[in-house]
């Protein structure tokens, strides 16, 4: 039954036979049809051409904010630890005006995608790896290592994360490098589950048979005839990761709970909310950091999006 | 016109006319031609059997006279079916045909009933969905079906699909394909999966469609001695084309497109002898006739100009007429047809 | 061993590490694991410390700590708030209801909207009033809940005053409770429809490329009908799954609505106890949070069963 079930946000392929066979029969296949030619190359899955408008608008946001977090000391109009003048509504000096402090707040803004990028891609980049791994592994070698490598993301599965954090995050006092190892170590669940039930049907298939019948080694065979065949289900897995580490973040930083000594947006809505910003009506404090983590997190699930849409896009032809 | 036959019904026994029927997909590669310029009829009562090799498009042209294919197939020319073209019906009309005039048999049957629903109903949906009857009533006659092809005893109906076995899903899918009484069946690799014992049973079934429920049999198979000893006619393909079309006891023991003479080659009593090279893509088909590469045969013409249909030079006149008459204009269409330059 | 009884005692043992972990945490972290027990509110005096300190057994061996905390977990004693002056239990218990006041009619509503929506958009894909709604959840998935409170609340109380701005009640009656509870619901039942749209509809795009699907069509089956009758299901399937596993998440987002909207529930409770250092409230939060995720968990896989033909029979 574990098999029955998996994690996975918009397209969740699962390991049962039904979804073997759809597998192989959904993927395009020009050449003579036998198993050989389902080798990674003539998969045409990240060929350029067809990335949909949503996708190419995603990854249009996404540079962006990339562009904002590697330069936000060019960008920014001034530094954001600079007091002028609290207050301040949105006008020439200050564009999105100043908060309690007199802190600027568009380069406040600026600022703060650094942590949300960073949090997001290192965790996710963690997870990833590590729900790659424990996928792989389970996948290939079925039997015992299946049953306590899923039964450990099972219990994991379960345990509400966020909750989790809050209560480590309180003890802990964490700088955002511990916030994203603490993601990073909680989110793989989801990804070794879809890694597992890919990997279950790729080791059924002939060129794999292939590659062990000529003696390479287990390993050999796992990193480098089932990887890369599997690869086209990691990339949108991990860009949903970095979308939910991303949401994560700024729930953290809501509470108070994030990295003191750097500007996020999580916290700039939080010194809105309980300093009075809210009440007293100043949108342009929390209005800007919430659309940039909306927007920032869009960008990233339309990226992820566009490269699953575009796997359902080769239908059923024999 | 033959001489006794009146081309009046002719007419008549003429239920589908296939006519330039191509398919293709358009994907990242390059366009896939799966079918190309298919034309036959089917006659009333009558077993077609359509043979080719797996990847020729043979599924594909099955699914394509239902309009069964995914969104992105572009297809052209024309399936009269009556008076209609299924091709140009609207979705809606072409789903008051499809399971009650013009009904198929899927290649999977383990997989192509839902796994969540009883036996019974899903061989009972037909009659709920296009006669408006009520569960319990379509239940009873998804039985009295069900226990003319061997599905009784055991409370197999009260079972889901994944605990019957391959035979009983296809034998659950055939009642299921005639309990409209349909005009035509369409059966797409009905033996796919299944043991020998379980094939020749299953066919055996097929062909009995054919006396007990009175209507015509599209049979796809890759199968060819199957395919001679069931049906009446028979076409073969390659490559999204049909290359040779005939009677089939005529077609069988006398192949004449060179790509059926190595089709019967291959059979274990006649040799096992593969044939050479393997199936051309079909993003870019070769030029000229599509089976020259293959071909032992072949000559500079074939290389570059494409052969069409056209009736076979030696097949003798007498044995045209037999099961397949023709209607109207073009005598050509109905009796042994090849395409090859040299035949 | 049967599935059923796999998944049971993946959970028991899930329920098992939780109690550990909360055991260990509070006597790994750094500091005083005193203090970590009691909250930082609690001041205390050398000689009560001591006396403390041996009254909690924190002197004892860690195994014996260990067994007593067990015990006094099936017991349900939590611990003492220092800083609300009550126990911890009592509490909970006593803010649990407003939350799941909040938290079940909105999972509720985005249990059943979420799948029919989202159904609908995974098989028309592509059709403009799907693309809308697709656009329009997507969106909604993608802002954080506490965000989308204030986003409501600015617009709906502040701006055009329809609601009002913080709390549960003023009056205490039925109506009076509703009028307050209206908005967050709403908020809280968007986002739960947002990520259950989100869900199945994925599943729903996967279920109609499968072969029974094409044959449902062969049979006659119409447009809609074809998802009703068949793909509904079996999209469902892999889903309520999922959907369970996601309630730990929607359930945070619960906390985060109730802290935005002033409401006294549980999110307010953690919230408190976070600006306060109330570690026993804390905690104690924290673990009755985590057994209800893991009880949904559990209702899902019955539920799973129950329309799973294939796993009843196993």
């Amino acid at each position: 039954m574990a098999g029955l079930q998996e994690l996975g946000f918009f397209n969740s392929a699962r390991s049962s036979g039904q979804q073997a066979t759809k597998r192989e029969a959904g993927t395009v296949n020009p050449g003579t049809g036998d198993a050989a030619s389902m080798n990674r190359h003539e998969r045409g899955h990240f060929g350029p051409g067809s990335f949909s408008f949503p996708g190419f608008l995603g990854l249009m946001l996404f540079l962006s904010f990339l562009l904002m977090a590697s330069f936000s000391f060019a960008i920014a109009p001034c530094d954001p630890w600079v007091r002028f003048q609290p207050f301040l509504p949105p006008g020439w000096g200050h564009f999105l005006g100043t908060n309690d402090l007199g802190n600027d707040i568009l380069s406040e803004l600026i600022y703060g995608s650094k942590v949300s990028l960073i949090v997001g891609f290192g965790a996710a980049l963690l997870s990833t790896f590590l729900g790659t791994l424990i996928g792989l592994l389970s996948g290939y070698y079925k039997g015992l290592v299946d049953e306590i490598l899923m039964g450990i993301t099972d219990i994991f599965l379960m345990i509400p994360q966020i909750p989790l954090i809050i209560v480590l995050a309180a003890f802990l006092k964490p700088s955002f490098w511990m916030v994203a190892l603490l993601l990073g170590c909680l989110w793989w669940t989801s990804t070794a589950r879809v890694i597992r039930s890919k990997t279950l049907q790729i080791r059924e298939m002939s060129f794999i048979e292939g590659s062990r019948s000529m003696g390479f080694s287990d390993l050999h065979i796992i990193f480098s005839d089932v990887l890369p065949n599997i690869f086209y289900v990691i990339l949108p897995k991990f860009l949903l990761a970095v979308a939910s580490a991303m949401i994560a973040e700024a729930s953290i930083s809501f509470l108070g709970l994030g990295d003191a000594s750097m500007k996020s947006w999580g916290m700039m809505i939080n010194f809105a909310f309980t300093r009075g910003g809210f009440i007293n009506g100043y949108w342009w404090w929390y209005l800007p950091p919430g659309l940039c983590i909306s927007l920032s997190v869009l960008s990233v699930i339309l990226m992820g999006f566009a490269l699953e849409e575009r796997d359902l896009e080769t239908e059923r032809i024999e | 016109m033959y001489p006794g036959i009146s081309p009046e019904k002719h007419q008549q026994r003429r239920i589908l006319k296939v006519e330039g029927l191509s398919v293709s997909f358009p994907t990242t590669l390059g366009s896939v031609m799966a079918a190309q310029d298919i034309s036959f009829d089917l006659w009333e009562k009558e077993i077609l059997a359509l043979v080719g090799e797996t990847g020729c498009g043979k599924s594909v042209l099955a699914s394509a006279i239902l309009r069964l294919l995914p969104g992105n197939a572009v297809v052209s020319g024309s399936v009269v079916f009556g008076d209609r073209d299924l091709l140009c019906l609207s979705e809606k009309d072409i789903s008051r045909i499809r399971g009650s005039q013009i009904s198929m048999v899927f290649q999977n049957p383990t997989l192509a009933h839902n796994p969540l629903i009883r036996m019974e109903d899903q061989i009972a949906e037909p009659l709920c969905v296009h006669r408006g009857r009520s569960k319990k009533s379509s239940r009873k006659l998804a039985e009295k079906v069900a226990i003319s092809f061997g599905l009784e005893g055991g409370g197999i109906l009260k079972m889901y699909p994944f605990e019957l076995s391959g035979g009983m899903n296809q034998r659950a899918m055939i009642s299921t394909s005639v309990i409209l009484s349909p005009r035509i069946i369409i059966a797409d690799e009905p033996t796919k999966g299944l043991d020998d014992a379980l094939a020749r049973q299953a066919i055996r079934e097929l062909s009995s469609i054919k006396e007990q429920w009175g209507a015509s049999l599209l049979l796809i198979t890759h199968d060819l001695s199957m395919a001679s000893a069931v049906s009446d006619r028979m076409a073969v393909m390659y490559c999204g084309q049909i290359v040779e079309i005939g009677l089939s006891s005529e077609v069988f023991e006398n192949p004449l497109h060179p790509y059926s003479r190595a089709l019967k080659g291959c059979l274990p009593e006649n040799g096992y002898n593969p044939i050479p090279g393997s199936s051309p893509s079909l993003i870019q088909p070769p030029s000229g006739c599509r089976y020259h590469p293959r071909c032992s045969q072949m000559t500079a013409l074939c290389k570059e100009a494409p052969p069409m249909m056209a009736v076979a030079k030696s097949s003798s006149n007498s044995k045209k007429i037999g099961m397949s008459g023709c209607s109207d204009d073009r005598h050509e269409s109905c009796g042994r047809q090849v395409r090859c330059w040299r035949c | 061993m049967s599935p059923a009884k796999k998944r049971l005692l993946r959970c028991i043992l899930a329920l098992f590490l939780i109690v550990s972990l909360n055991f260990i945490i509070p006597r790994s972290m750094p500091g005083d694991p005193l203090t970590n027990l009691l909250g930082e509110d609690a001041y205390l005096t050398e000689g009560s410390a001591s006396e403390l300190r041996s009254l909690m057994g924190l002197d004892l061996p860690l195994h014996e700590q260990y067994l007593a905390y067990w015990r006094s977990i099936l017991s349900f004693d939590l611990g003492y708030s220092y800083h609300l002056h009550s126990s911890v239990s009592s509490l909970i218990l006593s803010r649990m209801k407003w939350t799941l006041l909040l938290a079940v009619p909105s999972l509720s509503a985005g249990a059943i909207f979420g799948t029919i929506l989202g159904g609908l958009a995974g098989w028309k894909r592509g059709c403009g009033m799907e693309r809308v709604n697709t656009a329009f959840f997507l969106m909604i998935y993608c802002t954080p809940p506490y965000f989308l409170s204030l986003l409501a609340l600015y617009l709906f109380s502040f701006r055009l005053g329809l609601f009002p701005l913080k709390g549960l009640y003023s009056t205490g009656s039925f109506l009076d409770i509703a009028h307050h509870l209206m908005l967050p619901i709403l908020v809280m039942s968007l986002f739960s429809v947002s990520r259950n749209f989100m869900i199945m509809r994925g599943s729903v795009l996967v279920e109609r490329r499968s072969l029974y699907a094409a044959y449902a069509r062969a049979k006659g089956l119409y447009g809609n009908e074809i998802l009703f009758r068949h793909c509904f299901k079996n999209a469902l399937l892999p889903i309520i799954t999922i959907i369970a596993l996601d309630f730990g998440f929607i359930f945070s987002g619960a906390l985060f609505i109730e802290i935005v909207f002033s409401m006294n529930g549980m999110g307010n409770l953690i919230y408190d106890s976070l600006l306060s250092r109330d570690y026993p409230v804390l905690q104690g939060s924290f673990l009755i949070v985590t057994i209800m995720v893991i009880l949904a968990n559990l209702l899902a896989d019955l539920q799973y069963s129950r329309i799973d033909p294939r796993v009843r029979w196993q």
